[in-house]
């Protein structure tokens, strides 16, 4: 009661009272949504916006807002979300440039734009922002690079062009190189007076919440796949992965902002204004656009790590993403709600000034072992000791993990034992324990200046990283968890050819498996017995060592597909990738080569009779030396025929890359490559040259583009919804979520609803999990335990040798042909014939299994799915069948 | 002069308005209003109710724009009206050009009887993400959609807008002229929802690639220097003024970051010629040390002539016309060269026009 009663008391304030907000009058029917902010020697402002414009404010720090006037100085930039006035030349980060923009003839608009610094990827995914700009005190610019979300898996971040999800520095040259990796959507970067660079990122995959990170050379913040540009996945021809977190030591935010006070962030600033914008000299401003806050932080180091305190300071401003503050201290303020929706009003300018009184505030936060020491901006009153105790102190962390956003873990009170007020009742002590790799959430209710007055804002966030005086944890506030299921992996109807049993798939005489590395005089590949293959390429397939001239040739038959391999060669290496065994693009060390023709790396080989296909050159050439891998990859069409077996259209390289260069687009090729087989056919194995020495490949991957089944008269088993009729064995946990069916738990069968199917063909979409094992069964009889049938495996990376596209027992099949976590299509064709029953299995529309059971095993039965152990997760969908009569 | 004149509007199959119009004048002083003119100068093709079928163009076997339709290919504001009968239309369109036909005023008169043709303007229509080029050349950069079909987006473009209604596309990361269009300029759709849609050029596609004409750079005799790998360019800057505008570039070895080999200023305009309007690109070159330039024209199916102030260059294309090149070296300065090229497309038998556009082109 006793408190309530003070804090009703209290003198209501708002913030207005200290800190009044003017907008600034853009011109009829313009929208300024800004980029950039900054002052040019006379006083005028400047703006860049996401509209690729520039405006020049003629006196922007006007009493009455509306006498702030707008003049368009530049248009038609590719955005412009940095700025920066440089000695009175303004530069704008441009997506995939930072620019100077020059008014020569002195008219007032820009008429030349100097291409400062360039030279990072932009692929042209709308995500790819480029964002800054401020200096550090040797006039480096700083930028940052969003990543991109473009695909049909949105949620994941991607990296796919050079330094997207890096800081970079650029030099007072023009010159750049990137500082640090792991970011994800960075949309602010800001410099303190001490010369350190801090940035904000914003909450999505592998980033829990909104952080403050301090940039550092060398720095890794989180995000993976900025690390697809380190070079040490460059040479090794790894991406990162979408959901496996990387081995990478990950830097620890300075700040964690409670979500509740930053959903989207903009930049920050420090308040240099020496007073005139009241007392926050020092300390750092942070634009948020959700809420439209303006929030005020603090940092400090502890045990070599920055970290620190925040505190909301100015809300509903608007959506704010720029802060600059104007020479006379007022601090000017920048609206975008980019298309997305944020705090109104989603544009324009707005100023802050200091009314000159002073508020009531947390001043400042300062960490101490065992609590906090909490500097006011004004002597508490009498009360003030109680009310501290009553202080609710709570701390918690998140997940490091690929899932979009984390919601708050481990939120726990923390009790306070002690409270105590300095001499000048300015400086409170909360003595409460903490815990490092925390966040701690502190309220202070019912707190009182001398005055009377409440506190403007009661409530202040604080990152524990490390804490003074004690030894340092290393702890986390973003803490890696086990990784939830993966939800595609984004290799949906692939094949792998050289994963599991890497040559089940190949007729491979001298071919061996194992990792390489290039001898000491570089002429040859030996085996590297140290090396491990990493998970996202699969092991290594070479013709080292291998007696004779020897061929690696597919035991599958394509058409039309994507394909994909990565290669190395060593010194003076020569092999080839020929489609259909008969059309070559060729592999050489084609080291430091300017004139290029068919025979170099890349081309498409000429025929033996050079007049019937003269080759082609590849437009580039792309070998960066021996003993490094390579990543081809293309889409090729294969001959068609009519009906009488007349060809009538050429064989076509419809694109051929080596890795993100293009080398061919559109290149029919009418006859079969020189030492390509002879004859054109419709479907042909995949060869590789392993006759003209060494070389090694990993990660040979189809997609078929052809042999879809268009037919329409097939029967749904499963109706999408429920599972009424089915049958389930043992102590089953299957379910139905989103359409498809789920197996979980102990091992357990599910049945179809009907036990009579004899001959059919049977198609079905599914996926197992990382160590996951299952079966689609028919011709099976109900059971306990493992029923009596044929089973066609499903299985990708279980300790189970024989893999998916095997009908067990009768035809193991051991290369893993698809990943985990991906959905495949299965087809079995099972129907009786004089001599046996046939059984054929296809994969991802590729004929893996054709099989006669002569003793005609099992003659009728059901369709079933098997569960086959805890922590296996099968999922199926578009079940159907097609009965033949 | 005059010669060339009628022949151009000869082949055009146009009615030679510059010979009628002083003849029928004297006779009866009609008041020259609007209507008089339109009559007189359009009516043979857009018809005296502007439906587009008037009985020269009809005899040709096409029909002109049809004005109650509204749309123009080139826009409907005065300003690019004006533009568009004072240039003509270039490539396919009969469309000649009315300048020194028609004065300033007269224009405005003829452009206010098509407006009683036409439905009524409004102007709040135009779409807020529309670019105009109004009284100055504007750039514009952004990611480009493919430019014809089959072809790739280009994610760093580049549109130059010249106040006579053209555009030049080009991709900055190869500092390379893909295109001409003509008509209204650009539309920044990216502006819109999130963003990062393309810039979309609005003017119809004149000269659907680089006309093959391109500055190579190569080592003097006297040069020990082998240059390694591709070459490539990277720009240096846009400039766009009342003094011209353009891009300065470096041509550079191999990888970007190698030595520079020479800097380059290409600026673009258009050129009005008797033959309709003609796109000119100039480039000013100035190779480094023991470096040279030449201006080599690439199409393997171009006839190649020497004329005697130009060098012409035909390249066939297609059925509907000519895509003729003129090229002159205009100086070679200490350590400094420099082109203009003229590029137009003309009716097929059009080389037999060649030595008057050359002459035309010489002055």
């Amino acid at each position: 009661m006793l408190s309530l009663f003070f804090q009703a008391a209290a003198i209501a304030a708002s913030e207005s009272d200290f800190y009044k907000v003017d907008y600034l009058v853009a011109p009829q029917g313009e929208r300024i949504e800004v980029g950039g902010l900054d002052f040019l020697p006379d006083g005028r402002l400047v703006c860049s916006t996401r509209r690729g414009q520039v405006w020049i404010v003629e006196n922007p720090l006007a009493e009455n807002a509306a006498d702030a006037k707008f003049s368009l100085f530049a248009e038609g930039l590719h955005e412009g979300l940095g700025l920066e006035v440089v000695n009175g030349e303004i530069f704008v980060l441009q997506r995939g440039e930072l620019s100077k923009l020059i008014d020569e003839d002195k008219d007032g608009t820009c008429d030349r734009v100097e291409a400062f610094s360039q030279g990072w990827g932009y692929s042209g995914h709308y995500h790819e922002f480029a964002f800054g700009l401020p200096r550090d005190a040797q006039g480096n610019f700083y930028a940052s690079l969003n990543v991109s979300f473009s695909d049909q898996q949105w949620w994941h971040g991607r990296s796919v062009a050079p330094y997207r999800g890096w800081i970079l520095r650029i030099k007072p040259d023009g010159s750049w190189e990137p500082v640090a990796s792991g970011a994800r959507s960075p949309a602010g970067i800001g410099a303190t007076s001490k010369g350190d660079i801090f940035y904000t990122d914003n909450q999505g995959d592998w980033m829990p919440a909104c952080p403050i990170f301090h940039v550092k050379d060398g720095a890794f913040y989180g995000h993976p796949a900025s690390l697809n540009w380190t070079s040490e996945y460059r040479d090794s021809g790894r991406t990162a992965s979408d959901t496996v977190p990387p081995k990478v030591e990950r830097a620890r935010a300075a700040i964690w902002l409670p979500y509740d006070w930053s959903r989207s962030t903009g930049n920050l600033v420090e308040d240099t204004t020496g007073g005139k914008f009241g007392p926050f000299g020092g300390q750092m401003f942070v634009a948020e656009m959700t809420n439209g806050y303006v929030l005020r932080a603090g940092f400090e180091e502890v045990a070599g790590q920055q970290q620190g305190w925040v505190v909301p300071f100015r809300h509903k401003v608007g959506s704010n993403v720029r802060l600059r503050f104007a020479p006379d201290g007022s601090l000017f303020c920048g609206f975008t709600d980019r298309g997305w929706g944020g705090q109104p009003p989603g544009d324009g300018i707005a100023r802050v000034r200091w009314s000159g009184k002073q508020p009531f505030e947390i001043r400042d936060v300062h960490l101490l072992g065992d609590g906090f020491e909490i500097t006011f901006t004004a002597p508490l009153s009498e009360i003030a000791v109680a009310a501290l105790a009553r202080a609710e102190v709570r701390q918690y962390d998140y997940n490091y993990w690929w899932e979009y956003g984390s919601p708050v873990q481990h939120l726990s009170p923390r009790a306070i034992v002690a409270t105590s007020l300095d001499a000048t009742r300015t400086k409170a002590t909360l003595r409460v324990p903490l815990e490092t790799g925390m966040v701690a959430r502190v309220k202070l209710s019912g707190l009182q200046s001398m005055s009377g007055a409440a506190l403007l804002h009661d409530e202040f966030a604080y990152t524990v990283n490390e804490l003074p005086g004690r030894a340092a944890t290393g702890a986390h506030v973003a803490k890696l968890v086990e990784q939830p299921e993966a939800r595609e992996s984004g290799n949906e109807g692939v094949l792998y050819l050289t994963e599991g049993d890497a040559l089940a798939s190949w007729n491979a005489t001298g071919w061996q498996v194992g990792e390489v590395k290039l001898s000491d005089d570089r002429r040859a590949l030996v085996a590297n017995a140290e090396a491990k293959h990493d998970d996202s390429n699969g092991p290594t397939v070479s013709n080292i060592g291998g007696a004779g001239p020897s061929q690696l040739v597919s035991k599958f038959e394509f058409g039309d597909i994507d394909f994909s391999l990565q290669f190395q060669l060593p010194e003076g290496g020569n092999s080839g990738v020929y489609l259909m065994g008969r059309y070559e693009v060729q592999l050489l060390d084609s080291s430091g080569k300017t004139e290029l023709k068919f025979g170099d790396c890349g081309g498409i080989y000429a025929a033996a009779d050079r007049a019937a296909w003269p080759g082609r050159a590849p437009t580039f050439n792309t070998f960066r030396g021996a003993g490094r891998w390579h990543w081809m990859s293309g889409t090729f069409e294969a001959p068609r025929f009519d009906a009488q077996g007349k060809k009538v259209a050429n064989a076509k390289f419809k694109r051929v890359m080596i890795d993100d260069t293009l080398l061919h687009e559109e290149i029919e090729v009418p006859t079969p490559t020189q030492g390509g087989w002879d004859g054109e056919v419709a479907r042909g194995p995949l060869r590789i040259q392993g006759d003209h020495g060494p070389v090694a490949v990993r990660a040979v991957r189809v997609k078929a583009r052809d042999g879809l089944d268009e037919r329409s008269d097939w029967t749904p088993i499963f109706d999408g919804s429920s599972l009424e009729g089915w049958k389930i064995s043992d102590k089953g946990n299957w379910s139905v979520e989103n359409g498809e069916i789920v197996g979980r738990g102990a091992a357990s069968h599910l049945f179809s609803p009907r036990g009579d199917y004899k001959d059919f063909e049977l198609r079905a979409k599914l996926r197992i999990n990382t160590g996951g094992n299952s079966g689609l069964y028919f011709r099976v009889a109900y059971g306990l335990g493992w029923p009596a049938g044929y089973e066609a495996q499903i299985n990708s990376t279980h300790t189970d040798p024989v893999k998916t596209g095997s009908l067990y027992h009768l035809a193991p099949f051991k290369a893993q042909l698809v990943g985990h976590d991906t959905w495949f299509d299965y087809y079995i064709l099972c129907k009786d014939e004089p001599e046996g029953t046939r059984i054929q299995i296809r994969v991802n529309h590729i004929l893996v299994t054709d099989y006669l059971d002569r003793d005609r095993r099992h003659p009728a039965g059901h369709i079933a799915l098997q569960q086959h152990h805890e922590g296996s997760v099968i999922r199926a969908k578009s079940l159907e069948i097609r009965e033949l009569r | 002069m005059l010669r060339t004149k009628l022949l151009s509007l000869a082949w055009l199959g146009i009615v030679p308005v510059v010979a009628l119009s002083g003849t029928r004048g004297q006779d009866d002083e009609p008041v020259k209003d609007g209507k008089w003119l339109y009559t007189r100068h359009c009516a043979g093709c857009h018809n005296d109710n502007g439906d587009g079928k008037g009985p020269t163009i009809t005899q040709m076997g096409l029909v002109a724009r049809d004005f109650a339709q509204g749309g123009f290919a080139f826009g409907d504001s005065s300003e690019q009206l004006k533009r568009t009968i004072t240039s003509g239309i270039p490539g396919r369109s009969p469309m000649p050009s009315f300048k020194g036909v028609l004065a300033d005023e007269e224009l405005d008169l003829v452009i206010g009887h098509m407006r009683t043709l036409m439905p009524k303007r409004d102007d709040s229509a135009t779409k807020n993400t529309e670019m105009l080029v109004v009284d100055r050349p504007v750039v514009a950069r952004g990611k480009l959609p493919p430019i014809t079909d089959g072809a790739k987006e280009t994610p760093r473009g580049l549109l130059l807008g010249t106040t006579e209604g053209m555009t030049f596309e080009y991709d900055v990361d190869h500092v390379r002229l893909l295109g001409v269009r003509m008509g209204r300029f650009a539309d920044r759709e990216d502006w819109g929802d999130r963003g990062g849609a393309y810039l979309k050029p609005l003017g119809r596609l004149i000269w659907d690639r680089a006309d093959g004409l391109e500055v190579a750079i190569t080592p003097t005799l006297e040069s020990s220097y082998v240059p390694v790998g591709a070459q490539r360019r990277v720009l240096k800057s846009s400039f766009a003024s009342a003094n011209g505008q353009g891009l300065e570039y470096e041509v550079r070895d191999h990888d970007g970051k190698g030595r520079v080999l020479a800097t380059l200023r290409e600026s673009v305009r258009t050129r009005t010629t008797s033959f309709g309007p003609a796109i000119e690109r100039s480039w000013r070159v100035q190779p480094t040390s023991l470096m040279q330039a030449t201006l080599v024209f690439s199409p393997a199916d171009a006839e190649q002539s020497k004329g005697e102030a130009v060098s012409w260059l035909a390249n066939r294309r297609g059925a509907d016309g000519v895509d003729v090149t003129a090229v002159r070296l205009v100086s070679t300065a200490e350590g400094v060269e420099q082109w203009t090229s003229t590029s137009i497309r003309l009716p097929a038998w059009a080389p037999k026009l060649a030595a008057f556009l050359e002459k035309e082109l010489a002055q």
